[in-house]
């Protein structure tokens, strides 16, 4: 019955306190999970970090609570495995208890993860957002598991020399690999690609993500470096 | 050395929302590419294959192999490919197997559809993303045996040589060959754009959202053969050509197998034939058969018999026998239709003496294509026709051909618009912006009206697929008629799925398709008027006991061409439009052969080819008749040197251009489809310059080729017009001799035709027929014939013509009144003896029907709210409550409420009432107009009750208005219809300032200022009829 109850059972990822005072606006106090939460000492113990810093301007005559949009709990707790008995060793908790905490202490914007966007184009197929953003809005759209992706994207491609015809990569001549992986894509929008990717080698074993442009000027990129 | 290449493995747009590129592109790139083969593997269809097979002949592909792309429902892709004529028939049957068993549109594929093998195909395995083959490999090859492949599809996704070693390893270790193909989507790597497109239409999503369901690239296009080469090793391209070496197989080999229950156990199609047509002769012409008519059966037996196509007229004469045995009218018309034989038969009743044609005008021995029939029944009885054939024939035999229904304009547009990300609200905008006379281009104007910039990146890209995807195929829905009947089950010559109707079926072609391929087809078709004369005949016989029929209505009367001469033709059957109308009173039809021309003459060929003109002109006597030479004088004779049929046209490019008659067939069928599918350039070259070899001079030829340009949608041929005519006649005798039942039977047979009941009803009053309004005591359902006092026909309207009152109401009040001796005492009584519920009663009170128990319509209104079911345990209790004094309803109200209950009024015309405002702004009554002058200034305004866009008319509006003295025809060139837009969309009551135009009996307002009254009507409901 109870695991019947727990699957239907709707919670929040974020909750708001209102701290209304006689006179002048309220004190409001926004907490957030990385997950929707519906454990009462989970928020408790974000709570407890944020009263550490929180100023109130007058006495409080009322308190209000607001939990926004309800959502389905997840499953599937990662932290079972991990943590023996929820709780019990204060000193032993997950990441993403890790960083709700760094959350609640230095600020939404500051602990930042990142997110797989489905998008062909390598510059659009990932994002960093907020720890704390609706999980049920990003996408699950997986890439196909064939393509190969530099674990390192360097933020913008770097134009690379060339050497008889083959790209060189701080002085050495990179050898090709793997590809083309042609990109064709993204005409909708401002940015559209056409490129040949190329997984290259370097002499000393490293492997680098290469492309060349396939439409005006031919010359070799280097976007990313393999782990 | 350069390896050749087939393409085994390219879906058209056919495949619907993933194919990028018509058919026709596939095999023209194909040829350009050198490609030694294509094959059109369609997603579980044949739908394109019939135009890539027509393609492949006018590019000269060398070789066209027919497949298709399945995937099974375990996930596996296959691709098979028809190897002869018989497994062509196994793929079309298992393509219906998978088909039928799903919803429209999807199909389910389980393996047991293999379960017979497949012997005549073969097939190619297109491993998915996973590249593992183990999975069903021995099942596959149990099925397929040696007939199967590994189709390698490299396509730059960045593991090509990693795709290759495995799949080898898999051939080898399978022992099964591995052969290149493409999985092409396109064409050209430019369509990628529009696939993307299309691409997120098929996932409801917008494009920048649609991810992974998008091809990172375009590589699934026909890629010229260096690029193969230095993509695939020599042995995998080579393998292309073997596949395609093993397969011999064209569409050609179809043939069509007659039906062979049509004949008489002991005779043959050709005996039985010969005794239904003598019998017919001895019927037709009981005193005797004049010599001239033997002859001609005689020739055209002959001809039948030599061409085979006995069982073609046998199966059309079973379907017309057993309209008659229902007394069903109906009528063919189309190519051989026209013959002595099929008059013989009964299937048409123009009478050949009454015309000189010859049948070969119709049926050719050289164009070696099925004689073509096409019969048209009374439209709302046409569905026990269809019923009669698919009992007979049974439903794996008979099914109806299908629709293409591609992109329009708008639907384009709203699903490019979706896809870009545009709002519901803009594309809503825009779409609605784009009126129906707009057409198919977008102007800068109504992009700026609905609030977007034309220049914006946007706008464009909207704009740039908008105008590919116009034309796309969308999905396939049924034809109207067009029946596919055979011997063998049709499943074996085109695969057959679900039609949106429940119980019906349509095969994956279209009639095109099945003409392309020489297949024979009937269509049975519905036509409005045919159900209007045949409810006139039986009015007419119920009223005076005059008894007629297609054939026996008088012939040639002169009275008939007098009425039809004053261009008074409104209800009658095809010469009632504006234009017609306009046409006839400078064509003067004095016979049963003018009638024809007038038919097909107010067409956009003939129009657009300039051709209407000179023939008036030499009709006149105002221009000589000379002929260019004697070959085209042979030709265009009978229509004194302009062409105006399409056969014409076909005979002109035999004789004065050189075509052979297949050419001339073949250039008939572009002709159709040009607007579509483009196409017509090569004939133009060689029309042009095959006359002017024959010494013709270029401007003749350019016209002719004008007119062939217009015939493209509505061409119109002789074969049809000349059955046409004879209901043209026959309506036009009912409308000049039994106006009053003719006006009756059409409109218990709306909505049809181009006017509206309150035009028809005004028509006949101004013809001298009393109309008698819908009375509860007096009306049946339809509207019926009364007698008045001196014994002449009196029309009263039914209630049918009552808004929001069901049949089943209507019928229950006439059975009542049989209780009541036809006198119903009160509404109480009415409302108690038919069961009617309040709604029913307030619609009978406001359409004032119940005047004679109730009084005016606010006293009716009054009786209805006391009336009341009677409840079980009491019985009817007359209440005797006094009427209040309730003020007479207005003139003016009981107008509104006739308008809103009936469409139409029987008091003074609306505008009559508001002449008082109108006379402020000067304006004359249409009934003066014609004592005005040629190009004098004139005001006038009145109802709007059609306004039409004719295609032909580059942008000319025609609205036509109606005061209480009758109609005016409004003429709007496209500037002041621009300026008046809003006016001439929304004005109910529409004021014009413009000249007059008088040519001979025909009048039009030239249009300068038009001015919306609309607010002087209130509430008063006119809706307009509008055309394109």
């Amino acid at each position: 019955m109870s695991y019947c109850w727990h699957t239907n059972v709707a919670c929040w990822q974020r909750v708001c306190f209102s701290f209304f005072h006689l006179d002048g606006p309220a004190t409001e106090l926004r907490l957030g999970c990385a997950r929707a939460e519906r454990s009462a000492g989970r928020w408790c113990e974000l709570l407890e970090i944020r009263f550490e810093q929180l100023v109130l301007s007058a006495p409080v005559i009322a308190v209000r609570l607001q939990g926004g949009v309800t959502q389905p709990l997840q499953a599937a707790s990662a932290d079972l495995g991990f943590q023996g008995r929820p709780g019990n060793s204060p000193g032993r908790f997950s990441i993403t208890q890790l960083a709700e905490r760094l959350v609640a202490r230095i600020g939404d914007q500051a602990v930042q993860s990142t997110a797989i966007v489905a998008e062909h184009r390598p510059q659009y197929a990932w994002r960093s957002q907020s720890l704390l953003a609706d999980w049920s809005s990003t996408t699950r759209d997986e890439p196909p598991a064939y393509l190969e992706r530099p674990l390192w994207m360097l933020p913008e491609p770097v134009p690379l020399s060339v050497d008889g015809g083959y790209p060189v990569h701080q002085g050495c001549c990179l050898q090709l690999v793997a590809g083309p992986e042609r990109l064709e894509t993204g005409w909708w929008d401002d940015d559209g690609i056409s490129r040949d990717y190329y997984v290259a080698q370097k002499p000393d074993g490293r492997r680098l993500w290469i492309f060349r442009n396939r439409t005006r000027e031919s010359s070799w990129y280097l976007h990313g470096y393999f782990g | 050395m350069a390896v050749g290449y087939a393409e085994l493995h390219a879906l058209s747009n056919f495949t619907f929302l993933r194919g990028a590129s018509h058919p026709e592109e596939l095999v023209e790139t194909a040829v350009t590419l050198g490609y030694e083969a294509l094959a059109i593997t369609d997603e579980c269809s044949m739908s394109g294959v019939v135009r890539a097979h027509a393609a492949t002949r006018t590019h000269g592909l060398k070789k066209l192999i027919i497949g298709s792309e399945l995937r099974l429902r375990s996930g596996r892709k296959l691709v098979v490919l028809a190897r002869n004529r018989n497994g062509y028939a196994e793929l079309c049957r298992l393509i219906t197997n998978a088909r039928r068993a799903a919803d429209k549109g999807s199909y389910e594929l389980t393996r047991r559809v293999f379960d017979d093998g497949l012997p005549g195909c073969l097939a190619l395995w297109v491993p998915g993303p996973d590249l593992v083959l183990d999975v069903e490999d021995h099942w596959l090859r149990e099925t397929f045996r040696d007939r199967l492949w590994i189709a390698v599809e490299l396509l730059a996704d960045g593991r090509q040589h990693e795709q290759l070693a495995r799949l080898r390893e898999e051939g080898r270790r399978l022992k099964l060959p591995l052969v290149a193909s493409g999985d092409v989507h396109m064409h050209c790597r430019a369509r990628r754009v529009l696939q993307d497109a299309l691409t997120a239409i098929r996932h409801g999503t917008t494009v920048d959202r649609a991810g992974f369901a998008l091809y990172p690239n375009g590589e699934r296009h026909l890629r010229p053969l260096e690029v193969l080469q230095r993509i695939y090793p020599a042995d995998l391209l080579e393998e292309t050509l073997c596949v395609a070496d093993a397969i011999d197989f064209s569409l050609d080999e179809l043939r069509y197998e007659y039906p062979d229950e049509i004949v008489p156990a002991g005779e043959t199609p050709t005996t039985y034939l010969r005794r239904l047509t003598e019998e017919g002769m001895r019927r037709r012409w009981p005193q005797g058969v004049p010599q001239k008519v033997t002859r001609l059966v005689e020739h055209e037996l002959a001809l039948i018999a030599e061409l085979r196509y006995e069982p073609y007229f046998l199966t059309v004469y079973d379907i017309v026998a057993f309209a008659r045995s229902q007394e069903i009218l109906c009528q063919g018309r189309g190519s051989a239709a026209n013959s002595a034989v099929c008059f013989c038969l009964g299937i048409t009743e123009v009478d050949p003496s009454r015309m000189e044609m010859l049948v070969e005008r119709f049926i050719s021995k050289e164009r070696n294509e099925p004689p073509d029939i096409d019969v048209d029944f009374e439209h709302e009885r046409r569905e026990e026709v269809i019923q009669y054939i698919y009992r007979k024939y049974g439903r794996e035999r008979a099914a109806l051909a299908a629709t293409v229904i591609t992109y329009r304009p708008r639907s384009a547009l709203r699903d490019i618009g979706k896809v870009l990300g545009l709002s519901d609200l803009q594309v809503g905008r825009l779409s609605r912006a784009m009126q129906w006379w707009d057409g198919q281009s977008i102007d800068d104007s109504r992009i700026l009206e609905a609030g977007l910039a034309p220049d914006s990146p946007v706008i464009r890209r909207l704009l740039y697929l908008v105008r590919e995807l116009i034309g796309f195929p969308r999905h396939l829905s049924q034809h109207v008629g067009g029946f596919v009947i055979s011997n063998a089950p049709l499943y074996e010559l085109v695969p057959v799925e679900n039609a949106t109707m429940p119980e019906r079926t349509v095969i994956q072609w279209e009639k095109d398709d099945l003409e392309e391929l020489g297949l024979l087809k009937v269509d049975v078709l519905g036509l409005g008027m045919l159900t209007a004369i045949r409810r006139a005949f039986d009015l007419v016989r119920a009223f005076d006991g005059h008894r007629l029929t297609l054939s026996t209505v008088p012939a040639e009367d002169p009275l008939v061409y007098d009425m039809i001469c004053e261009g008074d033709t409104i209800g009658v059957f095809q010469i009632e439009s504006r234009a017609q109308m306009a046409m006839l009173p400078r064509l003067r039809p004095r016979c049963y052969y003018d009638l024809v021309i007038e038919v097909a003459i107010i067409r956009p060929g003939p129009i657009q080819g300039d051709m209407v003109h000179p023939y008036l002109r030499r009709r006149n006597g105002e221009e000589a008749v000379d002929y260019p030479s004697e070959e085209v004088k042979g030709v265009l004779q009978r229509t004194l040197g302009v062409p105006i049929f399409q056969e014409q046209v076909m005979q002109l490019a035999v004789v004065a251009a050189g075509f052979t008659p297949g050419e001339a067939d073949q250039l008939r069928r572009a002709m159709a489809a040009w607007k579509r599918r483009g196409g017509l350039g090569p004939f133009e070259d060689k029309l042009v310059s095959g006359m002017r070899a024959r010494g013709y001079d270029e401007e003749f030829a350019r016209q002719i080729f004008q007119q062939i340009l217009g015939f493209g949608e509505y061409g119109f041929p002789e074969s049809h017009s000349a059955s046409f005519a004879l209901l043209v006649y026959v309506s036009s005798w009912l409308k000049r001799h039994k106006p009053a039942a003719f006006t009756c039977a059409l409109l218990n047979s709306q909505p049809m035709g181009f006017y509206s009941a309150s035009q028809l009803v005004q028509d006949a009053q101004r013809h001298g027929v009393t109309v008698r309004p819908v009375d509860i005591n007096c009306s049946a359902w339809d509207c019926s014939l009364e007698a008045d006092e001196s014994g002449s026909a009196v029309l009263r309207l039914g209630f049918r013509m009552i808004k929001g009152l069901s049949e089943e109401a209507g019928q229950r009040i006439v059975c009542a009144r049989q209780l009541v001796a036809d006198t119903f005492e009160s509404t109480q009584q009415l409302c108690e003896l038919a069961e009617l519920n309040r709604h029913e009663l307030g619609v009978l009170a406001s359409a004032g029907a119940l005047r004679p128990v109730a009084g005016d319509r606010h006293r009716a209104r009054w009786s209805v709210a006391g009336a009341e079911k009677p409840l079980p345990l009491f019985p009817s209790m007359e209440r005797f409550e006094p009427t209040p004094l309730l003020r007479k309803p207005t003139e003016g109200q009981d107008i509104v409420a006739d308008y809103r209950t009936t469409g139409l009024t029987l008091e003074r015309h609306p505008v009559c009432l508001l002449r008082r405002h109108l006379d402020r702004y000067d304006y004359v009554r249409t009934g003066q107009l014609p004592r005005m002058q040629h190009g004098q200034n004139v005001n006038v305004a009145g109802l709007v009750i059609t306004r039409q866009r004719p295609g032909t008319a580059s942008g000319v509006i025609f609205v036509t208005l109606e005061d209480e003295s009758g109609q005016a025809n409004l003429v709007l060139w496209k500037k002041v219809a621009e300026q008046y837009r809003a006016a001439l969309l929304n004005a109910r009551l529409l004021g014009v300032a413009g000249e007059l135009q008088v040519e001979g009996k025909v009048i039009h307002v030239i249009a300068r200022q038009l001015f919306d009254h609309s607010d002087l009507l209130g509430d008063l409901a006119v809706v307009s009829r509008d055309f394109r």
